[in-house]
């Protein structure tokens, strides 16, 4: 797992070869403003028994049909 | 009360159980307070006026009887009515009419409630700004994404409508418009039918004149269902008959929010806390266990991933026909790595655990709805208020936990403000019987706007 966020241009880049999708002003202000939140997220610990288990519920029948 | 237009819910129910209203008076009344005040609010995208006086006819004939019956209510045009327009908000959907009803509209329809229309909805339920003008001052936004269904019931367009949150999309325009909005447990209501923005995230609620309205339109949308993957199957208590008011136990009040809040917010959320201790509630102060800006930071990364994942083919093929924000949510959450999508979720869960840590030690959380006034109408969303605002809901949002706002006085300036209580896990009917007794006892009650 990266220790920091990526940069905005790695960003913009995987997005042109992942999608095609042009860069662009807009593009570069979204790739900005993902790394900066791509950044505060890797600047957090996390321990590795941290999943993605939500307390969570069953499903079974409608409860009215 | 010689208008009916004024009633809500659960009282117009009652006069026509008790012969002293028909369905179709009170469609009719209501009506007629559309067409003097819709010009100037906009909070509608279609008014279904035959369906809704046919449907009113049958019920008066007796045709139709159920929990709901002549109830009528508004509905977010981000959730399938079968024969209405589901736009969404978006010029790519315009005109679309859904062939089915989503099962949160289909259970009102079975209960006797009429559909009186479509409100509106930002684009795709993100933050870019609708038409819809506040009540309280036509000059000011009424908040979003469930922009109409605030507005349509802050003026006494409809006594309730559904809306949706994925952020702040219930509790923000509820407490910008001074009327209750509730959102359930994530998996108390099923979403099918419901156009989506993020799937981990989307919860549908209810705006509402009292808490007593917000229960009884619960117990009609509540539950599993076989075609639905996102409801639990806990089962769907008598939400108006559990939740009669009762005074809380123990209330943690979360300060944190304060400092960024607005003075007059700030002192609102204080003054009103001294008065549930006055009233003999336990209130602790305390403050969120986490960072807010991780929580934030965390919930964009989701949301806009999602919101990707969701919108990747129409985005690829028209993503000029996007409105700004929503065009910026989701091009960036193509650039968002698996692996900060995964850890995001890994951070949201540890938030949720942490929030039900409190919420052992405490009944309910309170803290304001919003930390600010409504911005002015068409102001560009985001900046530092809309942040903050969003600290207030996203907790609740993020975690799945239920949350209420009630209004709980003006400024200064005649605008609402409100304070939001938050509750246990699938403790709807704990949550709701405190707000009742806020509303009784402390006065936090809604009160109609007149717009100039």
């Amino acid at each position: 797992m990266p220790e920091k966020g990526l940069l905005p241009a790695q960003i913009e880049e995987a997005m042109r070869l992942i999608y095609g999708l042009p860069v662009d002003a807009r593009s570069r202000a979204a790739a900005e403003e993902v790394a900066k939140d791509l950044e505060r997220l890797s600047g957090a610990e996390l321990r590795p028994e941290e999943g993605l288990a939500m307390p969570r519920h069953r499903r079974t029948e409608s409860a009215h049909e | 009360m010689n208008e009916p237009w004024r009633l809500t819910l659960s009282e117009g129910i009652r006069r026509i159980r008790e012969g002293r209203l028909t369905a179709s008076a009170w469609v009719q009344s209501l009506l007629g307070r559309v067409d003097a005040l819709e010009e100037r609010v906009r909070a509608w995208v279609q008014v279904d006026r035959e369906g809704a006086l046919a449907a009113a006819a049958r019920i008066d004939q007796g045709e139709i009887r159920g929990g709901l019956s002549g109830a009528p209510v508004g509905i977010k045009d981000i959730i399938d009515v079968k024969g209405l327009v589901r736009e969404a908000g978006s010029p790519l959907f315009k005109g679309y009419v859904p062939e089915e009803d989503s099962i949160a509209a289909g259970r009102l329809r079975a209960a006797g409630a009429i559909i009186l229309g479509k409100t509106v909805t930002t684009q795709f339920a993100n933050p870019d700004p609708g038409p819809t003008r506040n009540p309280w001052n036509l000059s000011r936004s009424p908040g979003g994404s469930s922009s109409g269904s605030a507005a349509a019931v802050a003026c006494g367009m409809v006594p309730a409508a559904l809306g949706s949150q994925t952020g702040g999309s219930v509790i923000g325009p509820a407490t910008f418009c001074g009327v209750v909005g509730f959102k359930p447990t994530r998996g108390r209501v099923p979403l099918a039918g419901v156009f989506s923005l993020s799937w981990t995230l989307d919860h549908l609620g209810v705006l509402s004149r009292t808490a007593e309205d917000a229960a009884l339109l619960l117990a009609h949308i509540a539950g599993a269902h076989p075609a639905d993957d996102t409801a639990a199957d806990a089962p769907v208590p008598d939400y108006p008959a559990e939740s009669l008011p009762r005074r809380p136990g123990s209330v943690l009040f979360l300060k944190g929010l304060l400092s960024r809040a607005h003075p007059e917010v700030a002192d609102a959320a204080l003054r009103e806390a001294a008065r549930l201790r006055e009233a003999g509630v336990a209130v602790e102060e305390g403050d969120l266990p986490f960072d807010f800006d991780l929580m934030h930071a965390t919930h964009r990364i989701i949301m806009r991933a999602e919101a990707a994942s969701y919108h990747e083919a129409l985005f690829r093929a028209c993503p000029e026909d996007y409105a700004p924000t929503i065009r910026q949510t989701v091009l960036s959450g193509f650039m968002i790595p698996a692996v900060h999508y995964l850890r995001a979720l890994r951070f949201r869960a540890r938030l949720a655990r942490e929030l039900e840590t409190l919420l052992r030690r405490h009944e309910l959380l309170l803290l304001p709805s919003m930390a600010s006034f409504p911005p002015p109408w068409g102001a560009a969303p985001g900046g530092k208020p809309s942040q903050v605002n969003r600290l207030a809901t996203e907790a609740f949002s993020h975690s799945g936990l239920p949350c209420i706002t009630l209004p709980a006085g003006r400024g200064k300036e005649g605008l609402p403000m409100g304070l939001q209580l938050g509750g246990r896990r699938f403790g709807e009917s704990d949550l709701l019987a405190a707000a009742r007794w806020c509303e009784e006892e402390l006065g936090w009650r809604s009160e109609i706007a007149n717009p100039a």
